[in-house]
């Protein structure tokens, strides 16, 4: 089984996302990314990306807006049973679903829900306060 | 127990936060750098810096020294980050478990790249970082170049004259 993460998005997003990804985790063979431009549809990109899923492959379709365009257009994919489509991706989740092993639409419900916290509001001095080395050795 | 020492003179980014973390399956991370434990500051940052699951400290070598010392360290899982190889050498004279060195992104911060040799994109070394790097060696720490899990590794043993 081959693991295919896609992203889609409105414009560069999802190419600039790609890039960012390959900056901190070098090249990733297995992403690929698509931009809506000027020039195309949602439902033409989409069908490229249909030419391209095997049905032994596992596939997570990864686009920016939730209920948008190109999320919209992508689910058509799931027709098929081995393609999964998450809305509102971010970097860290992105990172962190090529770092595990999942391969079943649970596993990557399961960790969108555990990167929900990746996105917060950054508070200082909160975190300054819980330097405290018994906490830390607190297994 | 310690997994890793990593030199990485931007101490908990990208590469070490989310990367080595989940790579490594740790818990903790060790900061061990004098300036930032002075500066609450960089210490909010690094703590953010930190995945939500695991904990972050930061303190000075000694009492960084004194923490991987400590017996109750070994039901741990910890990441050891340090900026520089003289912190990682100070650590390999003072801590008994450490079971190797990893650097990732060294040498370019203080702007002084061609006062040093480059051996490679991500790692420029002066003659004193050279000498840390022998001391550690010597004692039987092996230092190894590799800045994420999936790209190759380089024992800096063969590149050191």
């Amino acid at each position: 089984m081959i693991r295919k993460f896609i992203l889609i998005s409105h414009s560069e997003l999802a190419n600039g996302m790609h890039r960012s990804l390959e900056y901190i985790m070098g090249r990733q063979p297995n992403v690929s990314s698509f931009g809506l431009l000027g020039n195309e549809t949602p439902d033409k990109i989409i069908e490229k990306i249909k030419k391209k899923i095997e049905p032994s492959d596992f596939v997570v379709v990864l686009g920016d807006i939730s209920g948008g365009s190109m999320c919209n257009a992508a689910r058509v994919l799931l027709d098929q049973p081995n393609v999964v489509l998450v809305g509102g991706v971010n970097l860290p989740l992105l990172i962190e679903l090529i770092m595990s092993p999942a391969q079943t639409k649970e596993e990557v419900v399961k960790i969108v829900e555990d990167l929900r916290s990746s996105m917060k509001v950054i508070d200082t001095d909160k975190q300054v306060a819980a330097q405290n080395l018994e906490d830390f050795l607190d297994n | 127990m310690i997994k890793m020492v990593r030199i990485d003179e931007r101490l908990i980014h990208g590469q070490v936060a989310l990367i080595w973390t989940k790579a490594l399956g740790v818990d903790r991370i060790i900061v061990v750098n004098e300036e930032a434990a002075k500066n609450p500051m960089m210490v909010s940052t690094l703590k953010l810096a930190t995945p939500d699951n695991v904990k972050c400290i930061v303190l000075g070598r000694e009492a960084g020294g004194e923490l991987l010392n400590n017996p109750r360290a070994d039901a741990l899982k910890i990441l050891v980050v340090v900026n520089n190889p003289e912190d990682a050498n100070y650590l390999c004279q003072h801590v008994k478990t450490i079971p190797f060195i990893n650097v990732g992104n060294y040498g370019k911060a203080d702007g002084k790249t061609s006062e040093k040799e480059k051996w490679t994109d991500n790692l420029f070394v002066s003659e004193k970082d050279k000498n840390e790097f022998r001391s550690i060696i010597k004692k039987g720490i092996d230092v190894i170049y590799q800045l994420v899990p999936d790209q190759s590794k380089k024992n800096l043993k063969d590149l050191i004259s």
